[in-house]
């Protein structure tokens, strides 16, 4: 195994163990964290010197299994950024609902204390 | 005595210089109106002051965006009963005095929408700025979706009735609303009618559409425009759709 390999499998052991030190001290929810802790392992297998890597770097057409490990960090990167990006847009959605509620309940709450029953 | 169909709607912020004129020439204008002024996170006193000047305030806690706080004035509307609700911003660049005609329309045409246009009759001079060439991409791009002309599509002086209250109450566009509510109303074959206006100078405060901005709104606009033609129907929809 290339230093460079080696290298990569321990930064995707690292970033699991982080992850899932993260779940424990609930300063990342589980259901968030699917995609942290998948794109680990998926990054440790990889980079482990199997045939693996050798497959997809030939099939891609990619020179050296360094770079196609790069290019599957990459594309691990944008969906995980994807998945994030989702999650804001529907907690945007969500927190400008609950604006519009609490603006609203506000108003009749002091309609009710001006006339009340 | 019966309450008003109609609801006045201001969205405002940091309008505290404004906010109590306007609010006094609706009076003048519609004397039997409810106003309902949206305070959008302000950080002075147009909430407390509209209030004191006898208005109804939607106070959000952060500032929501324009299509977030008239969104939710729909939602009280349409909870409330009102059949029609008329909006215009709380710059005082729009004249109350409009109301009365703005009303007439929205209760006589049968559109779901009245928009009150400033170049409708060339009643605004035609300066190039950032926001005259955005408008006439607008106009030009509307014209082929909705084929009918829009003289004044960013126009924020609208009223709608209770059909588009009862649409917009569930679903609108939470920033730069103005155009993609008109492509959502053509996809629901709904009407919508211009009539002329005159916009007035802004007298305090500035304009937040800086040109950079303009360019940021139209590529906003365009997005969602392009979204709403081309948004697919979700496999549920479609289901109770053809179980209808």
């Amino acid at each position: 195994m290339s230093p460079f390999l080696l290298a990569m499998n321990c930064l995707g052991l690292l970033l699991f163990v982080v992850v899932f030190i993260a779940i424990r001290s609930e300063h990342l929810r589980v259901e968030h964290s699917v995609m942290w802790l998948g794109g680990a392992i998926l990054f440790m297998i990889f980079a482990l010197p199997t045939r693996i890597l050798a497959t997809f770097t030939r099939v891609l057409g990619i020179g050296a299994p360094e770079t196609a490990l790069m290019f599957v960090l990459i594309g691990a990167i944008v969906l995980v950024c994807f998945h994030y990006g989702t999650i804001i847009s529907k907690l945007r959605d969500d927190n400008t609902a609950l604006a519009q509620r609490l603006a609203i309940l506000e108003l009749e709450l002091r309609k009710g204390r001006r006339n009340p029953v | 005595m019966s309450r008003p169909d109609t609801l006045i709607v201001v969205p405002a912020r940091n309008e505290a210089q404004s906010i109590v004129p306007l609010i006094r020439e609706i009076r003048q204008a519609a004397p039997t109106l409810p106003i309902l002024v949206l305070d959008d996170g302000s950080t002075d006193d147009t909430g407390p002051l509209a209030q004191a000047a006898g208005a109804s305030v939607l106070s959000f806690a952060y500032h929501l965006g324009l299509g977030g706080c008239v969104q939710a004035a729909y939602q009280y509307a349409f909870s409330e009963g009102f059949q029609y609700v008329i909006r215009l911003d709380g710059d005082g660049q729009h004249d109350p005095r409009d109301i009365p005609r703005m009303a007439f329309a929205l209760q006589t045409s049968g559109c779901e929408l009245v928009i009150a246009s400033r170049y409708l009759n060339h009643s605004a001079t035609r300066q190039i700025t950032p926001r005259t060439v955005g408008t006439k991409v607008f106009q030009f791009i509307l014209r082929i979706l909705l084929d009918q002309e829009v003289t004044d599509p960013t126009s924020g002086y609208v009223g709608v009735n209770r059909r588009a209250l009862e649409l917009f109450s569930r679903s609108f566009p939470l920033e730069y609303p103005e155009i993609e509510a008109l492509v959502v109303l053509q996809r629901r074959a709904f009407r919508f009618k211009e009539i002329p206006t005159t916009m007035r100078a802004r007298e305090h405060g500035r304009s937040t559409l800086t040109p950079a901005r303009v360019v940021f709104y139209m590529i906003h606009v365009l997005l969602g425009v392009f979204v709403n033609i081309v948004r697919i129907p979700s496999p549920m929809a479609l289901f109770r759709r053809s179980k209808q």
